[in-house]
């Protein structure tokens, strides 16, 4: 009952401004479909904002040929429409929440949305009486039986599908701007801190070559929509090098790991196939009940919706 | 008071946040954060000197317990000595602002002494702990009842079949949050404005907690935005925005957030049933057995009522020759389950029809024939002693069955269920036990022409208003626009007792009846003095009186109208209603019987992904025998309804404690459906006039939602030739009862 308060909120007149805010500690705000139930929540209190969804530079969508250059601030619901995007990547775009969360929620916001958790997101007074988390400034993990490491999950079936796509990140400093891979930004760990952004984040590129007949993703909610999801993935057959070559795939799982990441291509043995995945996705999954459904039933869950999409692809 | 306009698309009416007194004041609730605990303190200076904050106060300034049940008041307005819930109102603060009100609510201080607590029904069944000193064993109500020959029936059965049935715990999810306005006026009455269904009750219920003289109590309904039960009872809110309100002189007003909703529940009750039936040698049903834990949380609300409805109505739709139950509900210390659409009825019927299906299976028979010959017939008793009148059980078979082609050939990987259900239109005996009438109406011509209509009833979106003016309008040969409704405040309207149990429909339809019946004669004698037609030789049409034999000769109705005036004064109608029925001989028989039973029977078609345990429903048929449609669109809503709420606790809701807190509290995170979610819906009205109903309609309100849980886990059941005995049908679980 308790919501945080927000301290500074600056609309960004154009990108220089946006950039220099960030860099003071400012929270870049596009959609605010994160954010603002995070702060209504209480769990962000006293945070500054730099509203930055009414700058150009980061609301385009450009092809070149080579890659797709997706602004950060373009919405989900008008990426789920462009021509230029691909139908994988369209078709993710409208599993995501609601048509009206869409018109709001933005590509970026989606990629650096925080961590959930059954035992985080929710009021003030339902936290506090359960007692403070790792994440609200307490020494255990409600959702790991008392455990001390955080056991949140950030479900973005975005993330996954453009793991899969090995996209890039660029991110504008006062400096300039710097890029990395999209792999890169989420940490491996079950750390409970936020994302630390190199900056504002400010285009999603996406190259045109690399993946063979697009990305296959798999999404796993309660409901067709406004759900966060149980389970996301996305897998891309990767072009062999040479005939001789055996194919390679990429595999991104989001939702149910604290954070979005590749899985290791021992998932599956030379010949592309899997031998008991759900076991070798036990040492990846989490043991714990972060969401609505029981751990092994992700697991298994996990393990055939995975094995759909490489069918499919 | 609430007129009925028609105009809530367009965003006119007002509900209880768009009160505005002059001079407002705003309380919020500081709620305990232990599940169960002694209360220390509670420590109000930091909330009182919190700016803006004008008063705030503990459970210490009410002297009364309260509660729907006169035999089972145990709910304090606000805590006193122990809290026994996450959520439990413990002091409220009124100020300024709702922003001041809140910050000074989270100001108030609580010293606990934490008790073991008990969170489901197997706990408390061990009686360790003690949620109330005056109940050792930890249940409200234990019911025992037994009717005609059970074990010889089971001694004699040629098959005796079993099942264990899990039912889980549900919210209504009504779109408009709980909130009241009160109003402590200079002439020392007590107005309130209030998000409710029972409007009188509220009335009695305040004054009892408040040692107030009814007559100081004006209850005012305004527009509600939805209460599929949740909101029958009086809540703590609605007391201390009185009592404060008394305190200071000013207006209060107290909007629960969705949150606060959820602590404040009255939901659906978590069940976990056990049921047997005994089965002759031509397949019927010899006997049933049950035995019927229900966790009721913290308090008693209308939980009596509820424990005797799960075992009670057993008894409809199919024959029996002996039933025999016992029906218990437990103290939690969760927040109290109360009446949700179907109340107490849900979860029982849910174990039935699954039982059902089970021994069809066994039997090697079609579960939706065999359904049809186990049918009670119009005029039929049943062992309990529930008097049907019309039934159109069959009817609704048959068209489920041939609108879903149950009979055709099966679809690869896909399956049919089928379920049925019966439900009461209004409890036979009230609440508070008296001879009074259940329903009174007054119904006024005014000499334009038009008509004003006197109600009680508690329109909460479902069309009741809309239903009233319909039935006073065809009485009066009139279209429905010249009858205006007049609802929703107990000093200008007539009592009615409240939108629950489905009674509206017929009790205050039959008052409404008689209002205009007694309208109508009043014109007719004017016509027939002015006109030198008997009164019999006349008839009434639209906007006018005229000869049957010559409907050239007549006069207008607004000069009928004003010639009754000329003889008589006021043109009024009055019509009531009360039950004409007798409780039979043995504790326990006022609940169960009704003047009416409705009929239903849903067919789901489902499609399930066997290797994730995902059912999908693809069709959902529900027939429903409303007696007759007063109002097709209105039925058809009603229809749309139940069906989008039956698949919702099938398959996406559930409550329950997450450790000791309640959970989910936010509707993002409480699974009820949205469009896209929802399967084909195919409504199918029946109409078996019944002589007791207006026009000889039933309800329609709560009925046809209870076949439609079990119709999808029947054939989920038969999809995957198991038996899923346990709602919701989380994919988890199914996989769980699933091993291919």
């Amino acid at each position: 009952m308790k919501p945080g308060a927000i301290g500074n909120l600056v609309v960004a007149t154009d990108l220089a401004e946006a950039v220099g805010l960030v860099e003071e500690g400012f929270l870049p705000l596009a959609g605010g479909t994160d954010l603002i139930p995070r702060c209504t929540l209480g769990l962000l209190d006293g945070v500054s904002l730099v509203h930055i969804s009414g700058i150009p530079e980061i609301a385009m969508v450009a092809c070149d040929g080579e890659t797709l250059s997706l602004g950060s601030a373009v919405t989900l619901a008008d990426l789920s429409v462009h021509p230029s995007v691909p139908a994988w990547l369209r078709a993710a775009c409208l599993r995501v929440a609601s048509a009206g969360i869409r018109t709001a929620a933005t590509l970026g916001g989606n990629l650096l949305q925080a961590p959930r958790c059954r035992f985080l997101n929710r009021p003030f007074f339902w936290r506090s009486a359960h007692g403070a988390c790792l994440r609200t400034g307490g020494a255990i993990c409600r959702a790991g039986g008392d455990a001390d490491e955080c056991h949140a999950s950030q479900r973005s079936l975005l993330a996954a599908v453009l793991l899969a796509a090995d996209a890039r990140l660029e991110f504008l400093t006062s400096r300039g701007p710097t890029t990395i891979t999209l792999e890169s930004l989420y940490p491996r760990d079950l750390a409970p801190a936020d994302l630390q952004a190199p900056g504002l984040l400010s285009r999603v590129i996406i190259p045109n070559s690399g993946s063979k007949g697009g990305i296959r993703w798999e999404v796993l909610t309660r409901r067709t929509s406004i759900d966060y999801p149980e389970i996301a993935l996305a897998v891309a057959e990767i072009s062999p090098v040479s005939k001789h070559t055996p194919p390679a795939r990429r595999i991104a799982v989001s939702a149910p790991l604290p954070w979005p990441r590749l899985l290791p291509p021992t998932i599956s043995d030379s010949s592309g196939d899997f031998t008991d995945l759900e076991e070798a996705l036990t040492t990846i999954f989490p043991s714990v009940q972060t969401g609505l459904y029981d751990p092994a039933y992700l697991r298994h869950a996990a393990a055939v919706l995975l094995q759909r999409a490489v069918r499919r692809s | 008071m609430a007129r009925s306009t028609g105009t809530a698309a367009f965003g006119f009416d007002q509900y209880v946040a768009d009160i505005q007194p002059p001079g407002l004041l705003y309380a919020a609730l500081a709620r305990s954060t232990k599940a169960y605990a002694q209360l220390e303190k509670v420590d109000l200076a930091g909330a009182l000197s919190t700016p803006g904050v004008l008063a705030a106060v503990d459970g210490a300034v009410f002297h009364r317990k309260v509660g729907m049940i006169p035999t089972s008041r145990d709910e304090p307005p606000l805590a006193l000595d122990v809290v026994r819930y996450v959520g439990e109102p413990v002091a409220a603060v009124v100020a300024v602002t709702p922003e001041a009100a809140r910050h000074g609510a989270d100001r108030v201080r609580i010293l606990y002494r934490s008790l073991p607590f008990i969170p489901d029904i197997q706990a408390s069944a061990t009686g360790a702990t003690t949620i109330h000193a005056s109940m050792p064993d930890n249940i409200l109500r234990d019911v025992r009842l037994s009717f005609g020959p059970v074990d010889e029936c089971f001694s004699s059965a040629q098959r005796i079949v079993s099942g264990s049935y899990s039912y889980a715990g549900s919210t209504h999810a009504a779109m408009e949050t709980h909130g009241a306005v009160a109003w402590w006026r200079p002439e020392q009455r007590l107005w309130i404005w209030s998000s409710t269904q029972s409007p009188f009750h509220l009335q009695h219920n305040l004054a009892c907690a408040l040692d107030l003289d009814p007559a100081a109590v004006r209850v005012l309904k305004p527009k509600v935005g939805g209460g599929f039960g949740g909101k029958c009872e009086t809540f703590s809110h609605e007391i201390v925005t009185a009592q404060l309100s008394k305190m200071l002189n000013r207006p209060v007003r107290l909007i629960l957030t969705r949150e606060e909703v959820f602590y404040t529940h009255r939901g659906r009750h978590h069940a976990l049933m056990d049921l047997r039936l005994a089965l002759g040698s031509n397949h019927e049903i010899l006997a049933i057995d049950a035995d019927i834990s229900l966790d009721g949380g913290a308090y008693a609300g209308l939980g009596v009522v509820t424990t005797h409805y799960a075992g009670q109505l057993l008894a409809i739709p199919y024959k029996l020759k002996a039933l025999r139950f016992r029906s218990r509900r437990y103290f939690t210390n969760a927040p109290p389950a109360g009446p949700k659409r179907g109340h107490g009825s849900v979860q029982i019927r849910f174990a039935m029809e699954r039982l059902i299906d089970k021994a069809a299976v066994s039997l090697g028979i079609d579960p939706l024939v065999w359904r049809r010959e186990l049918a009670l017939a119009p005029g039929a008793s049943t062992v309990n002693e529930l008097k049907i009148g019309s039934t159109g059980f069959g009817a609704c078979l048959d068209r489920v069955a041939g609108a879903s082609g149950w009979f055709d050939s099966s679809v690869e990987g896909e399956a049919l269920g089928v379920a049925g259900s019966a439900y009461i239109s209004g409890a036979a005996f009230p609440i508070f036990p008296n001879r009074l009438p259940h329903s009174q109406a007054m119904l006024r011509a005014d000499r334009s022409g038009l008509f004003t209509l006197y109600t009680g009833v508690a329109e909460i979106g479902q069309g009741t208003e809309h239903a009233m003016a319909q039935l006073a309008a065809e009485t009066l040969g009139q279209e429905r626009h010249r009858v205006t409704v007049l609802a929703g405040d107990t000093d200008a309207c007539p009592v009615d007792l409240g939108s629950y149990s489905s009674r509206v429909t017929l009790m205050a339809g039959k008052s409404v009846i008689a209002a205009a019946q007694e309208v109508r004669k009043q014109l007719l004698r004017a016509a027939s003095a002015r006109l030198k037609i008997p009164v019999e030789e006349l008839d009434i049409i639209p906007g006018r009186i005229v000869s049957k034999a010559d409907e050239g000769r007549g006069l207008s109705l607004k000069k009928a109208i004003a010639l009754a005036e000329e003889q008589a004064g006021l043109v009024l109608g009055t019509g009531h209603y009360r039950p004409d029925m007798k409780p039979a001989h043995y504790k326990g028989s006022a609940l169960g019987p009704s003047p009416a039973y409705s009929f239903s029977a849903a067919v789901a078609r489902v499609s399930v992904d066997k290797e994730l345990g995902l059912i999908r429903v693809l069709d959902l048929w529900l027939a429903h025998d409303c007696g007759t449609a007063i109002d097709r669109k209105s039925v058809l809503a009603q229809l749309y309804g139940c069906a989008i709420m039956g698949y919702g606790e099938a398959l996406l809701e559930s409550t329950g404690l997450v450790g000791s807190v309640t959970d989910p509290v936010a509707l993002i995170d409480y699974g009820v459906p949205l469009v896209g979610d929802l399967p084909r819906i195919h409504p199918l009205i029946v109409e078996a006039p019944d002589p007791e109903g207006p026009r000889g309609a039933k309800e329609v309100g709560e009925g046809p939602l209870l076949p439609v849980i079990p119709a999808i886990a029947n054939a989920a059941s038969r999809a995957l030739g198991v038996d899923l005995d346990s709602i919701p049908l989380f994919p988890d679980m199914v996989l769980e009862m699933y091993s291919p």
